[in-house]
């Protein structure tokens, strides 16, 4: 094994190219799993902000909140005992801004310099969550991390919201909860009034909301009440990752990267592959002693093995090294999320993909003929 | 017991038309602190005679027998611990290897099979190198060192498991006669020192002094068993 | 002789896979991008009129019915109409379907239509191509569907014309209104997300956008029937763009535009570089029997055609491969992904023969500064 080992450290310029191409490889892997991950994460927040929980829609709304609406008692009464608590959650689109810096026009500077009006979502909810805290009073809004990163804003100040500039007071800030854009958080009664002014066709009936969520009991699984809920006429229940697969742009998303992900595998494993068959055939005459001296054909490809996994490792810790100075280079606003999980996912995938490429070589080392060693 | 018995050995290389008899039913006995010189033209079999002695190849037919373990019937595993623990070998193009020191030369041939490197195999390594007056050369890359240098890590590499056989395929091609007889004469020390037996393949005729036994080899057969230069002499010289 | 044609193929193979993923990215990037603003981008309309307030956001834009009258009466304007939107379910076809509201239905929509016509009354719509993510749900003239209790039968299909990621339907402002009152249970108010504007000919859309900026709230804004809430939202002002700088602006656009011009540009080091290595390999690996080639007296232009045939032969073959491939797979899901761009694949081709090319010549530079003589003693020594 050390003998692999100290070929590599004393003629590292024969495995250079392969350690830069899988280097760029890592680069490229960890890129695009974080914009998976962040373009995913930047749509999905409201829901994430309800992990465990189920939600619960009008069963013609294809589980897209904006077009659901479901009355506010549809799950009291139905006997459901598996649920520990009922929330509801509405939703609209509409622009806010710090008390006293929104301009009038928008159209000559889109820039992110804190005078701004700012898309966001406008959420009414009742019930708190690991993320959420209880519903804010009244005149009282709850913004997430996202809408302080483009604009100066913290706790105590105004925010104005909507056409009519209605003055509201930030009472916490929380994780990052976007849904394509900053999301803020209301009391289900300032939802109506606030909606009220900005489009009042958005206004679900009176008693009605655009969905409820349901928490479901100490051990219960989200999938029995979603089971349940399901029985009920008129309703349509899904857990947090059922309501994001909905989502046919994060589906698509999702299905592009995978696939790019997916051939950039294949890629390397072309790479690591075709440079080992390369320095095998090189190194025929090599093997071919080692092979006399009393080598194995499996202690060769242990050797190359490890070749493989140490030159992937530290592609690995260069290429994420490489990858951390890039993320941090690009704008913040960009949605790009590095999820260790992720990065774990990445190096493990490429340490199998490189081993695999390393005993791919196995019928050529097989091959090898110690007696040519010899003449 | 000797160290060497080929009886009857026959190696047939392709089939039909291309058939090629390399060796020819050949019978050969090495005994223990012989050197044995093997003498031929090209093409006339001697390399292929090595490669079967050393378990490199497997003879078509006859039985081979290392220091009394009959290795004919043997897998490619079983022959690869065998060269590994009973075999030296030298190597006509010195072979040794580019990115490993003189030192870790010698030691690799320990480290195959599943072998550890002890204080044992490093002392082994050490007295060896001094013995072929390397002692100060012991970690340069092969790079670094002269022909004759790269000839004598070769014979220290051979030696290192302590093989009762060891086979030397043209030892002197690339050295020139001076570097040639120097060398030959360490080789010789340390194989009658030890008290070892070794084939020789070789086609110089200056250094046929250094053969106990000398056997002609021409179209895969033995032609004659020739000049027993001191049949029982424990050293040629 | 086997070996090299393993090599090749190898190679080659590599190249091919190389090619796809850059010519499949670029394909399916575009498409994602044009499925949210297609709708917009090919519009009949030059400019298109939002609130003030809504940051050009189509989804947070209201405007009072005589929004259009106003836009209309500024110098410079061919016609102006009244655009809504909204969207909702197909239930037979258990999709969303997003519907653009035309209050004019001859201008608004799409500028080209691909198959049948406009729809030219209520009941009748004209329908977005079939497009990314759209492949579950996807309409030909003569379907009909019912949205929201409103029967229309599509009478047309336009290219490009998604809004949402989405199927999308133009239909009248009138079964749009239904639609929403239906689906909210009480009378809405007729408001209008945008207005779209013609502009006359040789006038500057410049100045216009100025003068339909300048407009502002308007003196009165009771004298609609609308519902008393919207009062307060007639008596916001306009702001006027074109339609790339709608396409733009429009929610999410921006951050995926950029990340995918970042991710493809990206790709498309990796991918050069990647190539550029495979070929440095095999030339290091050949360095020996180059050098030889000297030594035997070969000249150095027959050392470097052979290097030259191979990479030129090894990325086209690899490029016809990969591109064939990318373009056989889109074409299989060309309802999702839409289909390849030929000038990009041809660019990508060229770029990796040249980076091939040069890293291949990088390597076989130090064969050539071998001096012969040298060549032949290092080689019998070896």
């Amino acid at each position: 094994m050390s003998i692999a080992l100290k070929e590599l450290w004393r003629q590292p310029q024969r495995f250079l190219p392969v350690w830069v191409a899988l280097t760029l490889l890592v680069v490229l892997l960890v890129i695009l799993a974080g914009f998976l991950d962040g373009l995913s994460r930047s749509q999905t927040g409201p829901y994430r902000a309800y992990d465990g929980d189920v939600f619960v829609l009008s069963d013609d709304a294809n589980l897209q909140v904006q077009r659901s609406r479901v009355s506010a008692d549809a799950l009291t009464d139905q006997g459901l005992d598996d649920v520990a608590d009922v929330g509801f959650l509405d939703a609209a689109f509409t622009v806010a801004a710090v008390e006293g810096t929104a301009t009038g026009n928008t159209s000559s500077d889109n820039s992110d310099d804190g005078t701004n009006l700012q898309d966001v979502a406008l959420y009414g909810y009742s019930m708190s969550s690991s993320v959420l805290p209880h519903a804010p009073d009244a005149g009282e809004v709850v913004v997430d991390k996202q809408l302080t990163r483009q604009i100066d804003v913290e706790v105590g100040d105004r925010l104005v919201l909507g056409p009519s500039a209605e003055p509201m007071t930030v009472a916490a800030i929380v994780d990052d909860l976007s849904a394509g854009a900053p999301t803020l958080w209301v009391n289900g009664d300032e939802w109506r009034r606030l909606v009220g002014t900005i489009n009042p066709a958005l206004l679900p009936p009176s008693g009605q909301h655009l969905a409820l969520i349901a928490q479901p009991g100490a051990d219960i699984k989200a999938s029995t009440v979603v089971e349940q809920v399901d029985q009920i006429d008129g309703l349509e229940a899904a857990d947090v990752a059922d309501m994001i697969g909905a989502l046919s742009v994060v589906q698509q998303q999702n299905a592009t990267f995978t696939a790019i992900i997916g051939v950039t595998f294949v890629v390397s494993l072309l790479v690591v592959a075709l440079f080992f068959a390369l320095i095998t055939l090189e190194q025929t005459r090599l093997y071919a002693v080692f092979k006399a001296l009393g080598a194995t054909t499996r202690e060769l490809l242990t050797g190359i093995s490890v070749q493989a996994v140490v030159l992937t490792l530290i592609a690995l810790a260069v290429g994420m090294a490489i990858s951390a100075v890039l993320v941090a280079a690009l704008p913040p606003t960009l949605p790009v999320r590095v999820l260790p999980t992720r990065l774990l996912e990445v190096a493990v995938g490429l340490l199998v993909t490189s081993v695999i490429g390393g005993l791919l070589t196995a019928r050529r080392l097989l091959r090898i003929d110690p007696a040519s060693s010899i003449g | 017991m000797s160290a060497l018995d080929l009886k009857d050995v026959r190696k047939v290389y392709g089939d039909g038309d291309q058939k090629v008899v390399a060796l020819d039913n050949v019978s050969l006995s090495v005994a223990d602190n012989e050197m044995l010189f093997i003498m031929g033209p090209s093409g006339s079999g001697k390399t292929t005679l090595l490669t079967v002695a050393g378990g490199l190849l497997q003879a078509t037919s006859g039985s081979v027998v290392v220091g009394g373990t009959d290795i004919s019937g043997f897998d490619g595993r079983e022959l690869a611990a065998f060269r590994r623990d009973r075999i030296g070998f030298v190597f006509q193009a010195v072979n040794l290897v580019p990115f490993l020191t003189a030192r870790e030369n010698l030691l690799l041939v320990r480290q195959f099979g599943g072998g550890k490197i002890d204080t044992d195999a490093r002392d082994r390594a050490d007295s060896l190198l001094t013995d072929l007056g390397l002692a100060d050369r012991a970690g340069n890359l092969p790079s670094q060192l002269s022909g004759g240098q790269q000839q004598r890590v070769a014979i220290g590499r051979a030696l290192m498991n302590e093989p009762p056989l060891v086979l030397v395929d043209e030892p002197t091609s690339s050295l020139d006669s001076e570097l040639g007889q120097q060398v030959m004469e360490l080789l010789t020390k340390e194989i009658k020192s030890r008290g070892l037996a070794a084939v020789v393949v070789t086609h110089d005729d200056r250094i046929l002094d250094f053969a106990d036994r000398i056997v002609q080899i021409v179209d895969g057969k033995l032609t004659s068993d020739s000049s027993d230069n001191s049949s029982a002499s424990p050293s040629g010289r | 002789m086997r070996r090299q044609a393993g090599r090749f193929v190898l190679l080659t193979g590599a190249i091919a896979l190389l090619v796809l993923l850059l010519g499949f990215f670029q394909t399916v990037s575009s498409a994602l991008t044009s499925g949210i603003t297609g709708g917009l981008l090919n519009n009949q309309a030059d400019l298109l009129v939002y609130s003030d307030k809504a940051r050009l956001n189509p989804a947070a834009s209201v405007l009072a019915p005589d929004a259009a009258s106003r836009v209309s009466d500024v110098d410079g304007v061919e016609r102006a109409a009244g655009v809504g939107r909204g969207q909702f379910a197909d239930q037979s076809a258990d999709g969303d379907v997003t519907v653009i509201g035309l209050d004019d239905l001859a201008f608004g929509g799409p500028a080209k239509v691909a198959t049948g016509r406009r729809a030219t009354k209520p009941g009748e719509a004209l329908a977005s191509s079939p497009d990314l993510s759209s492949s579950d749900v996807s309409y030909a003239v003569g379907d009909t569907l019912t949205l929201e209790g409103v029967d229309l039968v599509v009478v047309g299909t336009s290219d490009g014309a998604a809004f949402d990621v989405g199927p999308t339907m133009y239909v009248s402002f009138e079964d749009l209104q239904t639609m929403k009152s239906n689906d909210a249970g009480v009378q809405v108010p007729a408001l209008f997300s945008w207005v779209a504007v013609e502009l006359a000919d040789g006038v500057d859309s410049d100045t216009v956008v100025a003068q339909i900026d300048d407009l502002g709230v308007p003196a009165s804004s009771d004298t609609t029937t609308a519902a008393p809430a919207s009062a307060s939202l007639a008596s916001t002002g306009f702001e006027a763009v074109d339609r790339s700088a709608a396409a733009d602006a429009l929610p999410g656009v921006d951050q995926i535009t950029q990340s995918f011009n970042i991710l493809y540009l990206l790709l498309f080091i990796v991918v050069t570089i990647v190539t550029g290595v495979f070929f440095l390999i095999l030339t290091v690996q050949k360095r020996d029997s180059l050098v030889l080639m000297r030594a035997l007296g070969a000249s150095r232009a027959d050392v470097i055609k052979p290097i030259l045939i191979e990479v030129v032969l090894v990325v086209l073959v690899g490029s016809v491969l990969g591109t064939a491939v990318a373009a056989g797979l889109l074409e299989i899901a060309k309802d999702s992904f839409g289909t390849l761009d030929p000038i990009t694949a041809a660019l990508s081709v060229v770029l990796i023969l040249l980076l091939g090319i040069v890293s291949s010549f990088a390597s076989v530079r130090r064969v050539l500064q071998v001096d012969p003589v040298e060549a032949a003693r290092r080689r019998g020594a070896s």
